[in-house]
């Protein structure tokens, strides 16, 4: 019967495969986008014999049979997206690592990649949800320019004077591991135990933004695709498996007449 | 009695070992590092008399330690081997093999598989400072993008090792140390070595064999049958 369950443990952790490639591919045009991989690994070995090599035996005649497959996690990569140029002077990209800091209602930081940015009725610079970027940026509403520099320092120009005045500097976060990262939705991510702590960046550490441009999903469409078919096609193969299974056990049904 | 009822058992109980062995593998087809195993089967002459009825077992599940294929992920914690060798990482009991390679950092920034268990170097963990990029060669070496080297990942080779599951083994018998052909690379994925037609075809093999043995099973009891009716027709 073993043979079955192994089977089917290939056809469970395929369909997850499937399930993810299917989230990645729905994503390929969201902006700031990480894709996720499946890892999967064997479970664990019957063992019928142990191996114990003797005198006159050079190797162990060990007798195993492995129970299938699972998967054993799913892992964001962190690699980033293309970079396209909107113009956009609230447009803000993350050259290399590091996060936004974003204040959910919730009074929660949470950190994003997603650098499109805008102006609420309080003059306050939020992302497109509507949340405050923090330190908590104020973009006065008579301000002919915006200019963010790339270590982060947000400045305004007015029409009547051409010196720039300096309104604040966002915050912009790194994490030991990225990848422990807990993601929420909405490109929002929240710190766990296993990312560590929030490490502000600036611009010694390599911090490099880029006013009017966007990073784009990581999604890498062929790769997708060929994951699809190779998830397709192991799926179709344990099916195989349960089938001839199936097959030897009516043989067995059939043997008593 | 017809003896020949037997080794036909002991041949459909191996083929169904192997069906079950095969099922496994396929199972396995996406599993990076993954070995597929094959059986080696033996015959064992039980009987002494003339007629030889001899036996068919198990005598070993056969790894088959051939590299699998790449995947190149272009992430930097990936890493493939090729040759002979296995990763070691600290369990909770000492070291473990393993041969697939997807490590990652943790939040202290080592090097650790995705149980998070520790990837051992030749002098301990394998520690990334200050989130920096690593640079791993062909030999295992690992170093920061400005060149300085933190460490160095230990390779080995066992003499036998015996899967236990979550893509590792256990080392039975010594560590052996790893020949110069060993490379590591990184960004790389190895996958599976599983050969899925090599797997359909021994599937189709073991159930048209497990029919045979199950016709021989019953030829054997239409034998024993007419002896008995053959007692009855006296």
């Amino acid at each position: 019967m073993k043979a079955l369950f192994s089977a089917a443990t290939g056809m469970a952790a395929q369909q997850i495969q499937i399930d993810t490639i299917a989230n990645n591919l729905a994503n390929v045009s969201t902006n700031g986008f990480k894709k996720t991989r499946v890892a999967f690994e064997d479970l664990v070995y019957e063992n019928i014999r142990t191996g114990e090599a003797s005198a006159d035996a050079k190797r162990p005649g060990q007798l195993e049979i492995g129970s299938g497959s699972r998967v054993v996690a799913t892992q964001r990569d962190f690699t980033p997206g293309s970079i396209s140029q909107t113009n956009a002077p609230l447009d803000v990209a993350i050259q290399g690592r590091g996060f936004f800091v974003v204040q959910t209602p919730d009074g929660a930081e949470r950190y994003t990649r997603v650098g499109s940015f805008n102006v609420n009725q309080d003059a306050e610079l939020v992302t497109q949800q509507g949340y405050p970027v923090a330190p908590g940026i104020q973009i006065p509403t008579d301000a002919e320019e915006v200019i963010i520099a790339e270590d982060g320092t947000v400045q305004v120009r007015y029409s009547d004077s051409t010196d720039a005045v300096t309104v604040g500097a966002m915050d912009v976060m790194d994490f030991t591991n990225p990848n422990g990262l807990k993601a929420l939705g909405g490109n929002l991510f929240a710190a766990t135990a296993e990312s560590g702590e929030p490490i502000p960046i600036e611009a010694a550490d390599g911090l490099i933004l880029k006013q009017g441009f966007i990073e784009g999903s990581n999604v890498d469409i062929a790769e997708e695709l060929v994951n699809m078919i190779m998830a397709q096609r192991s799926f179709e193969v344990t099916s195989k498996a349960v089938e001839s299974a199936d097959e030897t056990m009516q043989i067995v049904n059939q043997m008593k007449r | 009695m017809s003896h020949s009822i037997y080794p036909a058992l002991s041949g459909a109980k191996v083929v169904w070992q192997q069906m079950e062995m095969v099922s496994n593998n396929l199972a396995n087809v996406t599993s990076d590092g993954f070995k597929q195993h094959r059986m080696a089967l033996t015959s064992a002459r039980v009987n002494r008399n003339s007629l030889g009825n001899s036996y068919v077992k198990v005598a070993e599940t056969v790894h088959d330690m051939r590299d699998g294929n790449l995947e190149t992920t272009n992430v930097d914690t990936h890493l493939a081997l090729r040759g002979r060798a296995f990763f070691m990482v600290q369990g909770d009991d000492g070291p473990i093999l393993q041969r697939s390679g997807n490590f990652k950092v943790n939040d202290e920034g080592q090097l650790v598989n995705h149980r998070g268990q520790l990837l051992l170097g030749e002098g301990g963990p394998i520690e990334i400072p200050d989130r920096e990029r690593m640079v791993i060669d062909k030999r295992g070496v690992v170093r920061t993008e400005e060149g300085g080297e933190v460490g160095r990942i230990r390779l080995v080779n066992a003499e036998f090792a015996t899967p236990m599951g979550h893509s590792q083994w256990r080392a039975d018998g010594a560590l052996l140390p790893v020949d110069d052909s060993v490379s590591v690379i990184q960004g790389s994925l190895e996958k599976s070595n599983v050969d899925p037609i090599k797997g359909m075809v021994e599937l189709v093999e073991a159930s048209r064999y497990f029919e045979a043995y199950q016709k021989t099973m019953q030829t054997s009891d239409d034998l024993d049958g007419k002896a008995n009716e053959l007692m009855r027709s006296k």
